[in-house]
């Protein structure tokens, strides 16, 4: 069986769509870690700084506000941190954290949604200021990652099944010992294989040169102190919510992967499967206006973005899970689908 | 070890591909001959379950093929018609792919591709990869493959397509090698494929079994209607629009003909030994001709 499953493997590797698909996304990948990695910042008395200089700038200045937030430093941040009357409000590239907390705690004439720090506390909610714009920015260009190489991994699991059609190997395949039960084994378990790989290389391209840089400053900030997660109803930091996005991209990883290998036992070329599997990738999320968000977050693409933590929590028994469990569950009745599906209908292909 | 075919019929549609065909195969070398369109590949690919026939079954010593399953899959060697191949895979990778297919032990399964590779004549070149191949070569890498598990059912469908005459001689003697305690079906429309080898011929036309038997036993049926005359080469043309002309030769400006007709055909016709391609003729001529 372990033969078997190196030939797969290679297989699929061999490939030079695989190989594109994978040059093309680290092109991508480098030209985004260069756009995000510079920083530039106007400060509040009108300088403007760039790379290295305005990120020491924003750590300096973010720093003198670490530790708990409560409404008196929220009132400081907003007080201190404001641009002078002489920068023009539009050229305000400024201290991140203070655009987040005048949006968040900023008054409604001054363009901010009017909350208190008390609106959070009373929820149980504790609000940790830090250096929470390097991992914004992560958060940002994330989902845009794992889009990416869930594509490669529909492109290259397309035609796991699908090729041996188009080459005519379905024959031989299919006539052999082991063709109708342990080759198609053999053949999902290196689909998952090279997806995980493609996904593990994806994160070390991402998280370790983001590691590196600064290693996991800022991760204890927390995460309602950005524009997109300001009404998460619970306490959370920006370390949790990377591992979070990350093991939702795994599990949407998986979710495609098992995809792709239905859509390849059923279709008879490679080229209608890296469509179709393409179009199912990408269809919730051009679609999340007409479906409800908690649909999308089940999804292959959707399982890796910010809503999902955003979303309801599932009771267990008394317990409050997040809801990721329900991606689990979704992803779990994926991949048996596809195991009887691709099975089924391989093992009883009709060579014609 | 009995391979029975009883009451096989496929059909397509309103297409009736494969027609009530039975046959009980032993031991041996089966030819099955037949024109394009005869059936024949359709009959292979039930013969190795993967293609359900929409009547009748395979016995395969007294159990049904598609229950047999992977036990019966073990038996099989195939060389399909369209062989399919990875263009980047080497001839040496390839084979190791098919022997880990068809569960062989990874040592057992080096040292049988290295025997196969040179048996084929291909061992110079099983470091480089299929897609360089010519036609023949890639054919008998087929071959190899379908050998690998040293199948006790080995169904060969058009083997020599692609071969030339030096290639299908080699590929002719390698079957008779391996055939011994074997069941070898070997379907072809190029009647010197099989004239030599085959112990036992079924011809095979509109999807049903006409004739089975020994070469010599169905050569009986065409025993007086082969028949060589020499016409003036004038004359030649009107008997190639008349007659099923099997061979045509010139001699000291006369035309020696070969004639397929159960009638004789003309003055100066005489009888003459038949032999398997005139056996073909007479079954697969055109319909016009034949009488």
């Amino acid at each position: 069986m372990k033969e078997i499953i190196k030939y797969e493997f290679q297989k699929i590797w061999s490939r030079k769509i695989v190989w594109t698909g994978l040059l093309l996304l680290l092109l991508v990948n480098l030209a985004i870690a260069v756009l995000n990695g510079s920083y530039h910042v106007v400060t509040s008395d009108g300088r403007e700084l760039f790379g290295s200089e305005a990120e020491e700038y924003v750590k300096e200045r973010t720093g003198k506000y670490t530790g708990l937030l409560n409404d008196d430093k929220a009132a400081r941040i907003i007080k201190e941190e404001k641009p002078s009357e002489s920068v023009e409000y539009g050229e305000y590239y400024g201290l991140p954290l203070y655009n987040y907390v005048q949006y968040i705690f900023g008054s409604e004439e001054e363009g901010g949604l009017g909350k208190t720090v008390d609106d959070y506390t009373r929820k149980g909610i504790t609000l940790e200021v830090g250096h929470s714009q390097r991992w914004i920015s992560l958060f940002s260009y994330l989902p845009m990652m794992i889009l990416g190489i869930g594509t490669v991994a529909a492109i290259g699991v397309s035609g796991v099944f699908s090729e041996e059609y188009t080459r005519r190997m379905d024959a031989l395949l299919l006539t052999s010992k082991n063709g109708k039960r342990k080759c198609i084994y053999a053949k999902i378990i290196a689909s998952f294989l090279f997806a995980l790989v493609c996904y593990g290389a994806m994160l070390l391209v991402n998280i370790v040169p983001f590691l590196l840089k600064d290693g996991i400053y800022g991760w204890d900030a927390a995460v309602q102190l950005s524009y997109e997660m300001c009404r998460l109803p619970y306490t959370f930091n920006c370390g949790q919510t990377a591992l979070c996005m990350i093991a939702g991209g795994l599990l949407g990883t998986v979710m495609i992967t098992s995809v792709t290998l239905i859509v390849s036992v059923l279709c008879k070329s490679s080229f209608a499967a890296i469509i179709i599997s393409f179009t199912l990738y990408v269809l919730p999320m051009l679609m999340q206006q007409l479906l409800p968000m908690n649909v999308v977050c089940m999804t292959p693409l959707g399982a890796s973005t910010l809503e999902v933590l955003q979303q309801p929590f599932v009771s267990l028994g008394g317990l409050k899970v997040l809801f990721y469990l329900k991606i689990i569950v979704a992803a779990a009745v994926l991949v048996v689908i596809m195991w009887f599906v691709t099975r089924r209908v391989f093992s009883r292909h009709q060579v014609q | 070890m009995e391979l029975r075919l009883d009451r096989l019929t496929k059909v397509y549609g309103s297409k009736i591909a494969v027609d009530d065909f039975s046959a009980v195969l032993t031991e041996g070398v089966y030819g099955l001959l037949g024109a394009n369109g005869a059936g024949k590949t359709t009959l292979m690919r039930i013969l190795c379950d993967i293609l359900r026939p929409t009547r009748g079954e395979v016995i395969c010593d007294n159990f049904n093929i598609q229950e047999m399953g992977e036990e019966y899959r073990n038996l099989l060697g195939y060389l399909p018609q369209d062989f399919g191949y990875y263009p980047n895979f080497t001839a040496e990778k390839f084979l190791l792919y098919m022997a880990s297919l068809k569960g062989l032990d990874k040592r057992f399964a080096r040292e049988r591709s290295e025997e196969l590779l040179d048996l084929t004549g291909l061992d110079h070149v099983k470091r480089k990869k299929i897609g360089t191949f010519s036609g023949g070569m890639k054919q008998r890498l087929g071959i190899a493959q379908a050998l690998l598990n040293n199948p006790k059912i080995l169904v060969l469908d058009e083997p020599t397509a692609g071969l030339d005459p030096k290639e299908r001689v080699r590929f002719r003697n390698l079957v008779s090698s391996i055939s011994k305690n074997k069941i070898v079906v070997l379907s072809t429309h190029i009647v010197s494929d099989v004239e030599y080898i085959a112990g036992d011929i079924l011809i095979m036309r509109d999807g049903k079994l006409i004739v089975q038997g020994g070469p010599e036993e169905i050569l009986k049926e065409v025993k007086d209607f082969v028949w060589e005359m020499r016409v003036p080469s004038t004359q030649t043309e009107q008997f190639t629009g008349k007659f099923n002309v099997a061979n045509l030769r010139n001699e000291e400006g006369m035309t020696v003909l070969r004639i397929i007709s159960e009638e004789c055909p003309g003055n100066g016709a005489v009888n003459t030994v038949p032999n398997l391609e005139d056996l073909y003729l007479y079954y697969f001529a055109d319909k016009g001709r034949r009488l």
